[in-house]
């Protein structure tokens, strides 16, 4: 039997997203490991700089700890974007160093990745709209920098709801925003006197200033602007017939659902799904884009009988659902919610 | 920190830190607010956030007898290093030197950068989370506090964490405790109580086992030409006039109060003699009294004004109290200036010296020590 190769000692920077957020050696063999039985051995073992190291520089405080594969160092603090780090690894003839920094890209400006509905025309009636940021915003002041103007550059007034703070996700990458329901919904006293926020036929843009920061108080620093035109109120909720599912053209590809207009976003990344033949739901990477839903499978689909699965609560842009429209006229009956959307496929 | 005069207190015999309330383990502090040595060496740390203070046991070290204390350049740079920031994230919140091996102190929050206006002391930005210590050659550790030998008190009817400072927006909670300072078998503790007459000043009987007692407190501040009652005193120092225990407060915008210690009593409202008003426009950051010459003599270190070098023999000569608008820029007993801007924090080092931590021209903040003969 092969004698497993010494792995070489080597620094290992753990410092990417939540905890551990520390730094170490690794692949120590036993002799090493012997060297660092006790905290000022470890700490001379393994230095830590922040800065430019000089003759006065401290080591950074922080803890230490031992383990099988090697020797780690926490730091006091989380380590802060922007400060250039040195590691120094001494334990008798083995010398590493290394320098790093992190997060250098949380100095560059947070940007908006995707507005959502993303279609050039939305309908007068649309209920909501989502905007995507590449990192978590800062939660106030969403409403001051956060505009809908019109075709001259004049804001809308009172177009959306204002809720303080804004309506981020738990990870305040995405910003809700509600039209104000009272303008859209037809017979509700401030539609009847301010009319709908959007009309059809008009243009806007949907600005999102420079000053709008990130949790860390970077700014966009230049404005991101969204093009749409309003296009007659949508009053009908979405056919189920309209939907389309293309089988996985091969056992790894996606399975894929053609919706029959744009839906809600965020509610189809839910709403959605696919179930095996005993019901037992298939895992895999969702992409959602509105008006198509793809499913890759975690493992190769097995042959046999599956069905996309479909909400029948899930919202077109105007708050339309499967079974039933947002905005009906007096007097239409409520039909009864029924079971999910139900659409077999077969994979062969 | 505010130095107390009755050093005598070390040199006392006596179990004082063998009371029970002492446990060993990490004590919950929340908020280095202020921090004070007391006898024995045991330091003081006020925890403003929890509304409690903690006496700590640094454990028996040996004396030291420092002739020159070193300076200490880059105070800030230093300690970003050690807690691996930029220096512009650093904040000094309070300075103590151990009077038993002389070893600075300081209370650190990473929380400067969000420090925006002249108003803003360091507590009213960040919690100093911190606890560090210089050793002989200048350079800082973290004191570990993982496993200490402590003792706490909570504080009565401390400040409401919701009410604010109406012209700086900022938590009055920040002032629950301001500045600290042992005297007689008690470590008086000033800042904001809950009252309707909130600035306060208790009175925690060392060992943590006898009573705790809470006065509010007002001055008449002659430059704003009124009776005050929610500023909180700045700093303090106790001081003996003719026999008698008083404190020595200072105010924003400076007036110089006295307080006798004996009028301190449980739930009731105290007004103090105003005997100085030293200019408006400014904090007085740090009090301390220091022995230069053979006579105390008491300096102040301010926001926007230069260093202050009172006599307190003057004080305690001082007839009557300042109860009218002041439309001198100052008014009341003499105080000398002496070169030293930027001074945010001081504390006695030795017989022969105190160190200041002051913002020097360039911006950079240093340790600088300065002998005594020169007040």
């Amino acid at each position: 039997m092969a004698a497993l190769a010494a792995a070489q000692p080597q620094i290992r920077l753990e410092t990417a997203g939540e905890a551990p957020h520390r730094v170490g050696v690794v692949g120590l063999d036993v002799a090493q490991r012997a060297r660092i039985a006790d905290d000022a051995a470890r700490r001379r073992a393994l230095a830590v700089y922040a800065g430019e190291i000089g003759p006065d520089t401290p080591q950074m405080a922080g803890t230490y700890e031992a383990t099988a594969d090697g020797l780690h160092f926490t730091p006091l603090f989380r380590w802060s974007p922007g400060v250039a780090y040195t590691v120094r690894v001494r334990i008798g003839a083995l010398a590493l160093e290394e320098r790093f920094q992190v997060d250098a890209v949380a100095h560059e400006p947070p940007r908006v990745t995707a507005v959502h509905p993303s279609g050039d025309t939305l309908p007068e009636n649309a209920l909501r709209l989502y905007v995507h940021f590449s990192r978590a915003m800062a939660m106030r002041d969403a409403a001051r920098h956060v505009r809908l103007l019109d075709a001259d550059g004049q804001p809308i007034a009172l177009a959306f709801v204002e809720v303080e703070g804004g309506l981020w996700d738990p990870g305040r990458t995405r910003l809700t925003l509600l039209f104000h329901p009272g303008r859209v919904k037809r017979g509700v006293a401030p539609g009847e006197r301010m009319g709908p926020p959007l009309r059809a036929g008009r243009e806007y843009r949907l600005v999102v200033d420079a000053e709008m920061a990130d949790a860390s108080g970077v700014r966009l620093g230049t404005a991101f602007e969204h093009h749409f035109r309003a296009v007659e109120a949508d009053r009908e909720p979405p056919r189920a017939e309209g939907v389309r599912v293309e089988p996985p053209a091969s056992r790894a590809a996606p399975v894929s659902v053609r919706l029959p207009e744009p839906l809600d976003q965020a509610l189809l990344a839910r709403w959605v799904w696919v179930e095996d033949a005993r019901g037992a739901r298939v895992e895999g990477r969702v992409d959602a884009h509105e008006t198509r839903w793809d499913l890759t499978p975690e493992r190769p689909w097995a042959p046999g009988s599956y069905a996309v699965r479909i909400e029948r609560a899930l919202e077109d842009r105007a708050g339309n659902r499967f079974d039933r429209a947002f905005d009906r006229d007096p007097g239409a009956a409520a039909p009864a919610a029924g079971p999910p959307l139900r659409l077999p496929f077969d994979v062969r | 920190m505010t130095r107390t005069l009755f050093a005598l207190a070390l040199a006392l015999p006596g179990p004082l830190l063998a009371a029970d309330a002492f446990t060993t383990g990490r004590p919950d502090i929340k908020s280095i607010s202020a921090l004070a040595f007391g006898p024995e060496g045991v330091l003081f740390v006020g925890d403003g956030k929890a509304a409690t203070v903690f006496a700590v046991d640094l454990g028996t070290r040996p004396a030291q007898t420092v002739k020159e204390p070193k300076e200490i350049a880059d105070v800030e740079g230093k300690l970003a290093a050690l807690l691996g920031a930029g220096p512009g994230d650093i904040m000094v919140h309070d300075l103590a030197v151990d009077p038993i091996a002389k070893r600075p102190y300081v209370a650190v929050s990473r929380g400067r950068a969000q420090w925006n206006t002249q108003w803003l002391l360091p507590n009213d930005v960040a919690d100093a989370t911190v606890l560090v210590r210089f050793d002989a050659e200048g350079k800082p550790e973290v004191v570990d506090l993982s496993s200490v030998r402590h003792a706490k008190v909570g504080l009565p009817n401390p400040v409401d964490a919701a009410k604010t400072v109406p012209w700086k927006k900022t938590s009055l909670r920040a002032d629950a405790i301001t500045d600290m300072a042992y005297a007689d078998g008690a470590l008086y503790v000033a800042g904001l109580s809950n009252e309707e007459f909130a600035a306060s000043m208790w009175k925690v009987a060392y060992p943590f086992a006898g009573p705790v007692s809470v006065t509010t407190i007002e001055n008449y501040h002659g430059a704003h030409g009124k009776y005050e009652t929610e500023a909180p005193v700045r700093t303090f120092v106790p001081y003996p006039i003719k026999g008698r225990t008083h404190l020595l407060a200072a105010y924003l915008c400076t007036p110089l109060v006295t307080f006798d210690a004996s009028d301190l009593k449980d739930k009731q409202h105290v007004r103090g003699r105003t005997v100085g008003e030293f200019g408006s426009g400014n904090y007085p950051l740090d009090m301390i009294l220091v022995k230069s010459g053979g006579k105390d003599k008491l300096l102040i270190a301010n926001s926007n004004l230069p260093l202050m070098v009172v006599d307190p023999a003057d004080v305690a000569a001082y007839e009557g109290a300042i109860d009218k608008r002041v439309e001198t820029y100052t008014a009341g007993v003499a105080f000398q200036q002496r070169s030293g801007t930027g001074i945010q924090q001081m504390d006695n080092f030795g017989d022969e010296h105190v160190v200041m931590l002051r913002r020097q021209a360039g911006g950079r903040l240093d340790l600088t020590p300065m002998p005594l003969r020169r007040f």
